[in-house]
Formats: structure tokens, C-alpha cells, sequence
């Protein structure tokens, strides 16, 4: 150990200031530094004093917050312009009826009214020509009841009630002209509870192409046309999207501030940290249904006339949307299955088919295992078309009896049942009536 | 008047920048955010250069004010330093002062002896005993009663020489 005197050390610490040198031309820059922010604040009104620069971080502040607040719902508002969650009128008005609607694949519809006598049954033509590539099957003319699937109070319609026809034709083919005559009842009243369309699936040699409702506005003499869509940029903002601009924004604000170099990048760090942070918790908290229906909406492949009719929560991260799409005799009862993880409810697969009129209770079937989802392993759900079916249950082949959830919504009722483990892929399903009676059987197709 | 005012922070800046620099870097064992903070110490004495009294001279105000500095980035580094040392699991990667100012091998181990200490320990022996400021002074500087100065210089003197020996550099009192 080196021994020195205490009066040594005294010494080392009353020169240490002398005997120790600071890099000159670092000193020389610094003082450059210091004198240019001197002019710079001489300049700049926002440093003239403590309110100022008050006031730029109030300014910065509600610049950021309005950004975060408002960006979303400006979103919302691009993609519900963008005409994807309403139908485009496309008609025009005339003095004599509707003008000749045509489609973009040569269908040309022309809808005539043939009196106008008030006290009598409305009496029209739909004359249906087409000149395209297509030929058309279903062809159709409907009224089709209005449901206002916002309202929980609405009296309940079952699935069989909600059309009506007036009119139809089984096939046209390219190049052919044909019409439609029909008379809408009185008891009807069309545009008040009522709506009047007509629909058709088009198709070539081989598959469905798409199917096409038209709906006719009586009083504005208008035609508008709702068929699918493939939209490859939605034009909403991606959480990542918006998540970088606002990452970008923050940091300019917060470089501004923190002067360090270092200190700026542990910042943009925590930032980036807290925006993620942010986003999964917002993913985690937010409402389910919100952010299921959002999901949907935001699908690449739009269905026309699409409704979720309602979600069932399996458990806290499993859920089925069921969902119907179309009018008519072409309407759809199909679902979705949805995963939560971390980013939130992420669809996971689906099934479903055409609803079948005559078919007073509907079913079809998807298999979760292949979905890998959790230990449920099937879902049999489908539409219930008789009034009298109060009660569905189901066998399955290992001769299992489940009673299936009955579920009503305003614009009919659909039942379904999930297991973990028993297969019913090929179970007899049953609608019973209040007593207790079979008003429809479908059996396994096993047996 | 703005003309005038800078030419003082220049003359300020020539006349004690230096000691002011060194006290900051002995603070936060960081040259370069000891330059940093030089210079906000300089740009803050030019914002309130007018309400400066002149009571106490400007050297004293002009370290009272990088005082005020230095302890406001420990304050807030504290919490940082924890979370990069989580991040980066390494302590600081710039070099520490006593590698970039130039200094004797004598001079290098009572400084880094000085680095080791609490930060009221440190402040207090830095400002009397090397920047030689009397007690009076010291107490401004540091917003503390002058009891505190003498007692909290009284106890950081022996801690420093504790940590010398534990360095293995004994200073014996004189018999």
C-alpha cells in the first residue's frame, strides 16, 4: 500500500482542478454552441419566456392527442365513403319509370309500373335483358322484409316470414331478353316495412360468378345494386400505420426536448415500447363485439347485405360470430370462428351454406380440431325455418343426447351446439314443438 | 441589451467554464453529458441573466445554477440507468472523464476515489476543498445551512480516505 500524508491529499484536491486539462477545441466548440443557441433564442419568440414554451407543449400536446382521438375515426369515415358498408345508388330518375339500369357485365334491368291508381294492387314489369358474357339462375323478385338490427326491442321475425315473392325465372342466358310481371299485395307496404328487389346468381360454364341484389327505391325511382366486392385496399388505417405516424410524431416532439443523444434514444425506445404496450393492452381491454365486427367489416371479400346476427363466447379467448348474408331464396347462414391472442380477436376459420327454404331446420356442420381450436372439436349449428320448432336436440353417433342453444334475433332464430371431444359430425338432429313432438328430423347420415 | 448580454455569458463562459465543466464531469462521470450540461448551465444563466441580483458573485451563481443542472439529469438519470442497464446489460459504454481529461496518475485515482461517492459528499469536498469556495459560498451554491456544509464535509472526508486505502493509497495524519 502506498503511504502519503493527509496534507498530501489536500494538496492533490486543492490543485486537481489546475493539473487536469479540458480538450480545447471541445471547450471552443461548446462555447460555439452556446453562443449560436444565444442567437438562436434571441430569434425565436417561443423562448422569450417560461409561458412560451408552455404554450408549444400545450400546442404539441393537443396536436398528438387529437391525432390519436380523431385519426381512427376519420378511418372510419374514408372506408364508410368508400361505399362498402352501403349500396351505390346507381339509378336515375325519369317522369315514366325507372331508366335502364345495367350492370357492369351487360345485365340491363328496366322496372315499369303499369297503373298508378291509387286503392289498387301496384302492378309492374321488369323487363331483364342480357347482353353479357353470363348467363343468370335464381332470378328473382322479392319483397324482403326491413329489420333494424340496431334495436333490441323489435318484435322478432322468424327466417320463413322475412321474404316474399312476387315473381321469377329460373334461367336466362347470354343474349337473351325476358319479363317479369307481378303485383305487390296491398297488406305490403313497400319502403315503410317492405323493400323491393330482385336477385340473381350469375354464372358461366363452370361455377357461380357472384350473386346480385337490386333494390328498387319506389318513391325516388331509383335502382341500386349490392353484389360482392373484392377490396384490396380498404383504405382503413392499419394499427401499424397508425401506430408509426404517431411513433414518428411523439418522437420529433420528444427530440426536441431531450437534447442528449442518448437520452433520445432511450426515449424513442420507451416509446416505441409504450405504443406497443399500448396497443396490446388496448387489444386485450377493448369490447369484444366491437373488435370482432370491426375484423369482419375489414375483410378482403365483402358478401353483400352481410349481418352479424350474434357472437357466442366460448370461453375468454373463443368465440363464434354467426352471420347472414344475402335476401331471398339466396340468403346465407354461415359463422367464423375467432381466436383471442395477443393483438387481439384474430378469425381463426368458418363454414356455412345457402339457407334452404323448405329445410324447416337447417344444419351444417365445421370441425374445430382441424381449426385447432382449443379442446373444442365441433359445431353444428343452422337456421330454424318452422315457427313450431321450440326445442332442438342432437344424437350423437356415440348416442349422445345435447339440447343445442336456441338463439333469437330480430330477424329470425338459429341454434347450435358445440363439443370438446364427442364427434357429431354424422349426429341425428331433431326440431321438436312444444309438446314434445318431431316437427323435423335430419338423420345421421352414418345410420 | 441582448447584444450586451451575451458578450457577458461569453466573458462568463471564457472565465469559468472550465471549472464548471470539471465540477459537472466529477458529478456524472460523464464527459460528454458533462459538455451538455455546460452548456445548459450557460444557456439557463443567459435566460435569467435578469433576474440575477448580484448579490453573490456570478462564479457562485453560475455554480449554483450548474448545481441545480447536474442534480436535476442525476435525478432523472437514476431511473434511466436502470433501464439501460437492463437493455444494453453494461453500465455506460462512453469513456469515463478521468480517460478523456487530460491528468496525472496521482490526480486519476483521487478522482476516481471522489467518483465513488454519494452525490452530497461529493458536491461538498469537490466545492471546498477543490474549487476552494469558502463555506458561506458553498452553502449558497447548494442551498444548504452552513452547519451543513462543515458536518457533511466533516463525515465525507474520512469516507474518502476510506476509499482510497481500499484503493491502496494510505493517507496518514501528520504526527
Amino acid at each position: 500500500m502506498k503511504k502519503r500524508h493527509e496534507d498530501e491529499l489536500d494538496k492533490v484536491l486543492h490543485t486537481m482542478d489546475a493539473e487536469s486539462h479540458w480538450n480545447e477545441d471541445h471547450r471552443q466548440q461548446l462555447k460555439k454552441n452556446i453562443l449560436n443557441d444565444v442567437d438562436k433564442k434571441q430569434r425565436s419568440p417561443f423562448f422569450k419566456g417560461k409561458l412560451n414554451v408552455s404554450y408549444l407543449l400545450s400546442l404539441g400536446a393537443v396536436a398528438v392527442i387529437t391525432w390519436i382521438l380523431f385519426v381512427p375515426m376519420l378511418s372510419d369515415w374514408w372506408r364508410d365513403s368508400d361505399g362498402l358498408t352501403s349500396p351505390i345508388p346507381t339509378g336515375e330518375e325519369t317522369e315514366t319509370g325507372f331508366a335502364p339500369f345495367i350492370t357492369e357485365e351487360g345485365l340491363e334491368l328496366i322496372l315499369k309500373q303499369e297503373n298508378v291508381d291509387e286503392g289498387e294492387e301496384q302492378q309492374f314489369t321488369l323487363k331483364i335483358e342480357n347482353s353479357g358474357p353470363n348467363s343468370y339462375e335464381f332470378n328473382e323478385v322479392f319483397l324482403e322484409k326491413k329489420i333494424d338490427w340496431e334495436s333490441n326491442e323489435s318484435e322478432n321475425v322468424e327466417f320463413s316470414d322475412r321474404s316474399i315473392q312476387l315473381g321469377e325465372l329460373d334461367f336466362l342466358d347470354t343474349g337473351e331478353t325476358t319479363a317479369i310481371s307481378f303485383s305487390i299485395p296491398e297488406e305490403y307496404e313497400v319502403g315503410e316495412n317492405y323493400e323491393l328487389m330482385f336477385h340473381a346468381r350469375m354464372r358461366d360454364n363452370e361455377a357461380p360468378l357472384d350473386t346480385l341484389f337490386f333494390h328498387f327505391d319506389l318513391d325516388s325511382e331509383l335502382i341500386t345494386l349490392t353484389k360482392s366486392e373484392l377490396v384490396i385496399n380498404n383504405r382503413s388505417m392499419s394499427p401499424l400505420t397508425y401506430g408509426g405516424i404517431t411513433f414518428i410524431i411523439l418522437s420529433l416532439i420528444g427530440c426536441f426536448f431531450i437534447k442528449s443523444a442518448k437520452g433520445r434514444s432511450v426515449f424513442m425506445i420507451a416509446l416505441g415500447l409504450a405504443l406497443f404496450l399500448g396497443y396490446v393492452a388496448n387489444q386485450q381491454m377493448g369490447d369484444a363485439d366491437e373488435m370482432i365486427i370491426e375484423d369482419m367489416s375489414t375483410y378482403p371479400y365483402q358478401q353483400p347485405l352481410r349481418n352479424v346476427v350474434h357472437i357466442e363466447y366460448l370461453d375468454n379467448r373463443h368465440a363464434i360470430a354467426f352471420y347472414e348474408w344475402g335476401a331471398g331464396t339466396l340468403r346465407s347462414f354461415e359463422n367464423v370462428t375467432y381466436k383471442k391472442g395477443v393483438f387481439g380477436w384474430k378469425a381463426n376459420g368458418g363454414t356455412g351454406g345457402q339457407i334452404v327454404v323448405d329445410d324447416k331446420l337447417g344444419w351444417s356442420f365445421s370441425n374445430l380440431e382441424h381449426q385447432n381450436f382449443s379442446q373444442y372439436t365441433d359445431l353444428i349449428s343452422g337456421v330454424i325455418m318452422s315457427p313450431d320448432i321450440v326445442e332442438v336436440r342432437v344424437t350423437s353417433i356415440n348416442e349422445n343426447v345435447y339440447t343445442a342453444d336456441i338463439v333469437e334475433f330480430n330477424g329470425g332464430r338459429f341454434w347450435f351446439l358445440v363439443t370438446d371431444g364427442d364427434d357429431v359430425s354424422f349426429a341425428t338432429k331433431t326440431g321438436l314443438n312444444e309438446d314434445g313432438e318431431v316437427v323435423e328430423e335430419h338423420h345421421s347420415r352414418a345410420n | 441589451m441582448s447584444y450586451g448580454k451575451k458578450q457577458e455569458i461569453e466573458t462568463w463562459f471564457e472565465e469559468y467554464s472550465d471549472p464548471i465543466f470539471k465540477y459537472i464531469c466529477m458529478m456524472t462521470r460523464d464527459y460528454q453529458q458533462a459538455e451538455d450540461l455546460t452548456q445548459e448551465t450557460f444557456i439557463k444563466a443567459y435566460r435569467s441573466m435578469d433576474s440575477f441580483e448580484r448579490n453573490a458573485s456570478e462564479k457562485t451563481w453560475l455554480f449554483r445554477i450548474a448545481h441545480n443542472v447536474t442534480i436535476d439529469y442525476l435525478r432523472k438519470q437514476r431511473p434511466l440507468q436502470l433501464f439501460e442497464s437492463f437493455l444494453s446489460n453494461k453500465k455506460d459504454g462512453n469513456p469515463l472523464p478521468e480517460d478523456v481529461i487530460n491528468m496525472k496518475e496521482s490526480y486519476r485515482e483521487v478522482y476516481q476515489a471522489i467518483g465513488s461517492l454519494k452525490n452530497s459528499y461529493k458536491e461538498v469536498i469537490i466545492l471546498r476543498k477543490i474549487k476552494g469556495f469558502s463555506i458561506e459560498e458553498t452553502s449558497q451554491i447548494l442551498n444548504w445551512s452552513e452547519t451543513k456544509v462543515k458536518v457533511t464535509l466533516h463525515r465525507a472526508m474520512p469516507i474518502l480516505r476510506k476509499q482510497l486505502e481500499k484503493e491502496g493509497f494510505l493517507y496518514e495524519k501528520t504526527t
